[in-house]
């Protein structure tokens, strides 16, 4: 900013503020639609509890208390985002691993085109999977399962956790695997004792990753849930066609399904960045 | 990364462990090959193999629930899309949806980017702010904008109220409603924009700039031959990946006009959903799926093309 006209500075710190403001208002928006009742929605615009209208916490008792929907689908996103992740994570973690420090040879397919290959996987639209899995899965009877969900949810995530856990592996110097090497380690005692503990950032941050792309999943679960494995995006989808929006129930789902996720940004934001600024921008 | 120093690896354990390790270990190419197992036995099962079905189903018809109901149709189902107004509209909505959304995430993002880049007053504060939307849950995201965008209770319209505007119906008529989904998509999505550009910014070295300005280049100067080559490549990669997960578009669209008025805001995911899971109509279903994966592919080629440059240049 050294060299920018003063002008061109407020209109930076303008601009920036109304950002914050853009990303902010939807949120607090809702938080307010939470507190109020119908008198407080439909009797037109209102922004500050207590100064502009009385808010009420019915809405919150409502959701907490409704017999088998919120608490069930809470649970269920946890359980499938946290195991699923794990899954992804170790899987891709190994094939990861493999990648980066064996030499693979399938037919023409060399290290680079198998790691492009797991990759490529993420860009292929769910819809043109999900037919013949949702057949398969009422074969073997894994529809509105977790256990299904969390099978899905480990594909789903694989290809981005093998290719961070690949390029996390590929930045460890292979020096420290031959000295481990030399003093008589196995190529899985090198795994185990000289990569897994140097790549802990990694395999945190591809953790992390998933669970946040497994917690915000939309169409398989659409698909493959609609009770017992019911996840939080379904319950909140759902809500407006039942009985007609009713937007402070609404308001509360949305935020209790989004509150991890503020939560993870607001502990690990500065992490992540880091990370991808060291590691991508190239 | 941390280094240790020293090159023994750090507790290999008790002797018993070692010696299953050992043992573990003897069938070396076997064993190498053991890491990529799991990964590719699950893609294989719940992704290639489908989708390979998916491309048979387009070409016939299946009955579900009863056994060899595979009928073979030959190009009849993609016969049908060419007169088939409603995946017509389906198709131009999703373009709209694409172009609208990524050309503004481009620009805001950038802008951003560009802006903290700077390191104006509170830069730290905003960078990890300006991530927030990206990690949400569209879903959740998608009611928060209906809460400002419905006409008798937004936000939106009490604003333009206070201005003198009149109550617009922005979800129930179409031109409008593909708007508010752009809105929303772009405010999801412009975060993956801006961190990734940052990012680019960031990696030039700023003693680079500084010496090209002592070295008498222009701001124009500057951008052009130091900025501007840095993020080109960052830029059409952001550009074509944001492109490729448009293209998927569903929850946002679902939740704020479900695909309505009419049919007239659905996007190609949502008609392939439901023709394929509400009518039950597999066959046209995976067909409308396939020429999706066509654009998908369209789209992500020249990211293939340049990582496979890549792979052979490394």
């Amino acid at each position: 900013m050294v060299h920018a006209s003063r002008s061109l500075r407020w209109f930076v710190s303008g601009f920036l503020l109304f950002w914050a403001f853009v990303v902010l208002f939807p949120l607090y928006w809702t938080f307010t639609i939470s507190l109020k009742d119908s008198a407080g929605i439909f009797g037109g615009a209102s922004f500050i509890p207590w100064v502009d209208f009385e808010p009420t916490l019915d809405a919150w008792r409502r959701v907490f208390l409704q017999p088998g929907g919120t608490l069930l689908s809470l649970s269920n996103s946890a359980i499938i985002g946290v195991i699923s992740a794990a899954f992804a994570t170790i899987t891709g973690g190994l094939a990861g691993y493999g990648l980066s420090r064996f030499r693979y040879k399938f037919g023409p397919l060399r290290n680079r085109d198998i790691a492009f290959w797991i990759l490529s996987q993420r860009m292929l639209p769910p819809v043109v999977v999900v037919l013949p899995l949702f057949v398969m899965f009422s074969t073997v009877g894994l529809i509105d399962s977790r256990f299904g969900m969390i099978l899905l949810y480990t594909m789903f995530n694989l290809p981005i956790a093998a290719w961070l856990m690949y390029q996390y592996f590929t930045q460890i110097p292979l020096d420290l695997d031959e000295a481990a090497r030399i003093d008589g380690a196995t190529d899985l005692q090198v795994f185990r004792h000289v990569a897994l503990p140097l790549a802990r950032p990694g395999l945190v941050a591809t953790f992390i990753v998933s669970l946040v792309f497994a917690w915000n999943e939309f169409l398989f679960a659409l698909i493959f849930t609609f009770s017992q494995a019911r996840t939080m995006p379904i319950l909140v989808a759902g809500q407006a066609t039942q009985h007609g929006p009713q937007w402070w129930d609404i308001a509360v789902m949305a935020l209790i399904t989004v509150a991890p996720l503020v939560l993870i940004t607001a502990l690990l934001g500065r992490r992540l960045l880091g990370d991808i600024l060291a590691g991508w921008g190239k | 990364m941390r280094q240790s120093g020293s090159v023994t690896p750090a507790g290999v354990g008790t002797r018993e462990e070692v010696s299953v390790w050992k043992r573990w270990s003897s069938g070396s190419k076997v064993q190498r090959r053991a890491f990529l197992l799991p990964a590719v036995i699950l893609l294989l099962v719940l992704s290639i193999f489908p989708f390979l079905a998916t491309i048979a189903l387009s070409f016939g018809t299946w009955e579900m629930g009863r056994e060899g109901a595979y009928g073979f149709r030959g190009l009849e189902n993609f016969a049908r899309l060419i007169s088939d107004a409603r995946y017509l509209t389906s198709l131009i909505n999703t373009v709209i949806l694409v172009g609208g959304s990524v050309a503004l995430q481009f620009v805001l993002g950038l802008a951003l980017a560009w802006m903290v880049y700077q390191r104006p007053p509170g830069h730290r504060f905003y960078r990890v702010l300006f991530l927030l939307p990206m990690m949400l849950t569209p879903v959740a995201v998608a009611y928060m904008w209906r809460l400002i965008f419905e006409s008798r209770i937004g936000a939106l319209n009490f604003f333009l109220g206070a201005v003198g505007i009149e109550a617009v119906p922005w979800l129930t008529q179409r031109t409008t409603a593909l708007f508010a989904v752009i809105v929303v998509e772009t405010w999801i999505w412009t975060p993956f924009v801006f961190v990734f550009l940052y990012a680019a910014l960031e990696n030039i070295e700023r003693d680079a700039l500084d010496a090209a300005i002592v070295d008498g280049a222009n701001s124009w100067q500057v951008f052009r031959y130091v900025i501007f080559p840095t993020i080109l490549p960052v830029a059409v990669a952001v550009l074509l990946l944001r492109s490729v997960e448009a293209l998927k578009i569903i929850d946002t669209v679902y939740v704020m006009t479900g695909g309505g008025p009419g049919n007239s805001t659905e996007s190609v995911t949502l008609y392939a959903y439901r023709t394929g899971l509400q009518f039950f109509d597999l066959g046209y279903a995976a067909a409308i799926a396939v020429t999706l994966f066509i654009g998908v592919i369209a789209v992500a080629l020249p990211i293939v093309i340049r990582m496979s440059r890549r792979a052979e240049a490394g």
